[in-house]
């Protein structure tokens, strides 16, 4: 039983870290928190279902769909909204109210488009064997979902640190009116950033129908709150510590749901008041700020 | 001598509220000129201005001739313009990636030469290459964000309170970095409150409550009582 905790904890935990990792990273950048990231891993879900129904493709196989159009969709998303925002005199409760705003709209367009009945992708996509370690038996799909996830982090990390764009990334998320004066362009980082972001969020949508449950169009709402929580406990502004966050969540999920299940639920919340009572700056916060 | 940076009636402030009134300058090639001014007279606002970070109501901004007050502030670094902000550097980039970030454009190659020239410059920055930039010391965030600022080959540099949260002895030697700097023919520009620092210059500006007091050469300026009475509180220099 513990064994199995711990493996499906890792694996959920590597999951969850994809989950929030776009939502933290645009956070990094903009210091917005985009309230629609859940309704993004949504959109990406019923494409994944779609590309499954209409074609027969596997999410494995979805994946570079999903990365063209989603990447695109945050660079018009950015260039049309994000300017504007930032030229306000209250950014962030503006974006507050314009990314929730974008939310329902997405939701309320995702009703009509696909109605409101939950649908799945059958497990066994990716095979009938089950995975087998440590002498347990786990899904292929959530092996795959690991290894996915695991890919994708380690992509993050390579454009963060081995990439100019993703260099240019780190100095505008190091001090914003710095990287302007050192002749960055910060809109084409920023769009970068969220076109990446929503890229992620949706590719981690293509394996919610194995880790999430069936999708639906209400399903964004519940994502964001997890991503959020994710995001804080592994330090907001830090995306690779969001793979931090995602394995403390992942680990207390399937601890919670092994032992005292009908306390599940409340876990988001529960880890949420935790980590702002204990460590209200997240667990990677330096000790004192730079500058 | 050409003119780099001229400024004609710049008006600026934020939203509402205005800061900078009909404030005029020009810095030649080669020339280090200072701008002098108690707190809240207006000096950094001036600078943000003048970089693109608080937006010029009225007036005009022209670097080598070129209208720069409606471009990005990173249009006009790529245009030549060379900022130090007295924050000055990416606390959480290392020493060598601070110094890549500002060498934007270059060649892998270029990027290296010119970070082995600013490590000559400043040499306590090269063993600590790999350290995070926040971890510095204040004289060594300093030089760091001169040789960041450096490392695009400006027609202007421009600084923010060089001496700011500096000791007596980093002062000094922060001066001896700009005196080789400008011994080298790069124009200055500097907002400054230390006296000090007036040895490096050749003209002089002295704002206050956000319009030009004061304008004239550094020998003008020390041979000006009630300049050097209101604002220096000093009967000599």
């Amino acid at each position: 039983m513990l064994a199995y905790t711990l493996v499906g904890g890792l694996l959920f935990g590597l999951y969850f870290g994809l989950v929030a990792l776009g939502l933290n990273l645009v956070f990094g950048v903009m210091r917005l928190v985009n309230l629609a990231h859940g309704d993004f891993l949504m959109l990406g879900a019923f494409a994944a279902y779609w590309a499954y129904q209409l074609f027969g493709l596997t999410p494995v196989s979805a994946l570079a769909a999903e990365v063209v159009i989603f990447s695109a969709l945050g660079l018009a998303l950015y260039y049309a909204v994000v300017p504007r925002l930032l030229a306000s005199s209250d950014p962030e409760m503006l974006s507050f109210i314009l990314f929730f705003g974008l939310s329902q709209a997405l939701q309320a367009l995702a009703v009509i488009a696909f109605g409101n009945n939950p649908r799945s992708i059958p497990a066994t996509v990716f095979g009938r064997a089950p995975v087998r370690i440590l002498g347990q038996a786990f899904p292929a799909a959530w092996m795959v979902s690991g290894v996915v996830s695991v890919a994708l982090v380690l992509f993050v990390y390579l454009y963060l640190y081995h990439s100019r764009l993703g260099r240019a990334t780190r100095a505008v998320m190091s001090s914003r009116e710095e990287a302007m004066v050192s002749g960055i362009d910060v809109h084409r980082v920023s769009a970068a950033a969220l076109g990446v972001g929503l890229m992620l969020a949706a590719m981690a949508g293509a394996f919610s129908p194995f880790m999430l449950g069936s999708i639906e169009p209400g399903m964004g709402t519940a994502v964001t709150t997890v991503s959020f929580t994710v995001t804080v406990i592994g330090t907001l502004g830090e995306p690779l510590g969001t793979v931090l966050g995602g394995l403390v969540y992942g680990m207390s999920l399937m601890l919670m749901e092994s032992y005292l299940s009908s306390w599940a639920n409340l876990l988001p919340y529960l880890l949420l008041i935790a980590i702002m009572l204990v460590r209200p700056a997240g667990l990677l916060a330096r000790r004192a700020r730079y500058a | 001598m050409p003119v780099v940076l001229r400024a004609e009636a710049i008006e600026a402030g934020y939203g509402a509220l205005e800061v900078l009134w009909d404030v005029s300058f020009a810095v030649e090639d080669g020339q280090c000129v200072i701008l002098f001014g108690a707190n809240g007279s207006g000096k950094t606002t001036l600078l943000r201005a003048l970089v693109g970070l608080v937006p010029v109501m009225a007036g005009r901004i022209e670097l080598d001739g070129v209208r720069v007050e409606r471009l990005a502030p990173h249009e006009r670094v790529r245009r030549g313009l060379g900022y130090m902000s007295e924050l000055g550097i990416f606390p959480d980039l290392t020493v060598h990636e601070n110094l890549e970030i500002g060498a934007r454009g270059l060649s892998g190659q270029q990027v290296r030469r010119r970070a082995q020239d600013a490590y000559a410059i400043f040499p306590d920055l090269a063993p600590r290459r790999r350290e995070v930039a926040g971890r510095l010391s204040g004289g060594q965030r300093k030089m760091l964000g001169l040789a960041k600022a450096l490392m695009g080959r400006p027609r202007l540099l421009v600084l923010d309170e060089p001496s700011a949260g500096l000791s007596p002895r980093l002062i000094k030697e922060t001066i001896a970095a700009l005196r080789h700097l400008h011994g080298q023919g790069l124009a200055m520009l500097l907002a400054e409150q230390n006296i000090s620092f007036l040895e490096l210059a050749q003209y002089a500006y002295v704002l206050e409550g956000g319009r030009v007091r004061f304008s004239g050469t550094v020998a003008q300026l020390e041979h000006n009582d009630a300049v050097r009475r209101a604002y220096f509180g000093l009967t000599g220099l």
